[in-house]
């Protein structure tokens, strides 16, 4: 039986404007794609339910603003987030050199036991490629990130890169739970479903009293 | 255009508090979606009731209001239709259905000659037409789904009647005090403690602020932990005396509060 934090997560989408964060979140919850769509504009918000084995899970997805002068919004939502989808442009290699400096941003107001994917999209437009696979999984493995390439347009792996992440929550959740007496939702998941950032945090700190 | 119309317009639109929308700190932004939620609370109960309840940040749902002073929220253009500028066309008394597309427009004359407070007026007034339909909500994405769609219909294209049906606002004093007060919570971050807050400043103790800014200075972390387990023991009642501790300093003992609290004293 899953707690209703658990059975809640909200997972941030995060990365340099125009990479695809928008379209990723609209192919994995409506089935949807635009060629023109416009910058996000603070956040954005949808959810979709998933099938964890046996458990529905109704995942609450936050897509965030890529551009610089909306951070001070956008950052206020790592807190609550149990997932992060760290996203470049495959075809951009600019978005992927800062991708350090998003990690950093995320660890900065997340908890440190954020789930985090590293994702390249674009992948249909192989011929533009500017960012090698290895190099990118390199990346990820050497900072414990898990990783995939995807594309909004023809679907490739979106679905995958969503539900893994999801699974991966999942999993580190029950673990934890099996190895504390106490209620490790309190340090993972957020009361209000994601809405109250820095919840979770709260809490941890106010048991650690 | 006059010196005087010039100075009304940039009066209106470069007003400290705008400019600081498109800082990077966005204080004024934050702030004013801040006052928007207590001019709700105010005027609108129920949806003020509603967004506690469920738990959602006005920031999630007026942020592109706001930032974008409704451009690409509510209509625009005109033009389309019969291609007669609007403004000429209504002096003319030309149809109806040429001069009621241009929301936006109506909203930045306003905007222009009034100031940044009708950005307040235009929200509060799709709010309050629509509340009905907005307490339908049941959870977040119910609530910005019907936020996104309270710009669109016939009631936002008729902008005449739309801009004269804002509901009165609350006296300009009660908004002032509210807007420093929130502006200084904003700024030192304790809006994470908002349900606490906002019972405090029910209460009348909203003379803390300044204190608890210092607090959350200080250290924000204790302070929200301090904060959290007053509110989860319900020391709300308690807010007279805490606030006559605030204003003693207590900042130090806020541990021993802590123990108290959890100790039921």
């Amino acid at each position: 039986m899953l707690s209703p934090y658990l059975s809640t997560p909200s997972v941030v989408l995060i990365g340099e404007s125009g990479v695809g964060k928008t379209n990723l979140l609209s192919r994995f919850t409506r089935n949807e794609f635009s060629h023109d769509s416009r910058t996000t504009i603070g956040v954005e918000f949808s959810t979709r339910t998933v099938m964890l084995g046996t458990a529905a899970v109704k995942a609450q997805i936050w897509d965030t603003a890529g551009l610089e002068r909306y951070r001070a919004i956008t950052s206020a939502y790592y807190r609550g987030a149990v997932g992060a989808l760290l996203v470049f442009d495959l075809t951009k290699h600019q978005t992927y050199a800062v991708v350090e400096r998003w990690l950093k941003e995320l660890y900065d107001h997340a908890e440190a036991t954020i789930v985090v994917m590293l994702v390249g999209n674009k992948s249909d437009l192989s011929q533009a490629r500017e960012v090698p696979t290895e190099e990118a999984r390199m990346f990820a493995e050497n900072n414990g990130l898990l990783f995939l390439e995807t594309s909004a347009l023809d679907s490739t792996n979106v679905e995958l890169a969503f539900e893994t992440v999801l699974k991966e929550i999942f999993e580190k959740v029950s673990k934890q739970r099996q190895n504390s007496t106490r209620t490790n939702a309190i340090t993972l998941g957020s009361a209000q479903g994601g809405q109250e950032p820095g919840s979770g945090e709260k809490r941890a700190c106010c048991i650690s009293l | 255009m006059g010196l005087v119309e010039v100075r009304r317009v940039s009066q209106g639109l470069f007003s400290p508090c705008l400019a600081d929308y498109y800082t990077p700190a966005m204080l004024g932004l934050k702030t004013d979606q801040e006052v928007l939620g207590e001019l709700v609370r105010a005027k609108l109960p129920a949806v003020g009731a509603l967004m506690e309840q469920l738990g959602v940040l006005w920031t999630l749902v007026v942020s592109r209001w706001f930032i974008c002073l409704y451009v690409d929220v509510l209509p625009v253009e005109v033009s389309a239709l019969l291609g007669a500028r609007g403004g000429q066309a209504s002096r003319q008394g030309v149809t109806r259905a040429s001069v009621s597309l241009q929301t936006v427009l109506r909203i930045w004359d306003c905007l222009f000659n009034e100031g940044s407070k009708i950005i307040f007026r235009v929200a509060l007034t799709l709010i309050k037409q629509h509340q009905e339909f907005i307490l339908e909500a049941t959870s977040i994405p119910d609530i910005c789904d019907k936020f996104k769609q309270i710009t669109k219909g016939s009631f936002v294209m008729e902008c005449h009647t739309f801009m004269q049906r804002h509901p009165v606002l609350v006296s300009e004093g009660w908004c002032a005090t509210v807007y420093i007060t929130l502006r200084s919570w904003v700024k030192a971050g304790v809006r994470q403690c908002s349900v606490t807050l906002c019972s405090w400043v029910k209460a009348g103790v909203r003379q803390c602020s300044v204190t608890l800014c210092s607090w959350v200075k200080a250290d924000v972390r204790q302070c929200s932990v301090t904060l959290c387990s007053w509110v989860k023991a319900g020391v709300r009642q308690c807010s007279v005396t805490l606030c006559s501790w605030v204003k003693a300093g207590v900042r130090q003992c806020s541990v021993t509060l802590c123990s108290w609290v959890k100790a039921g004293v």
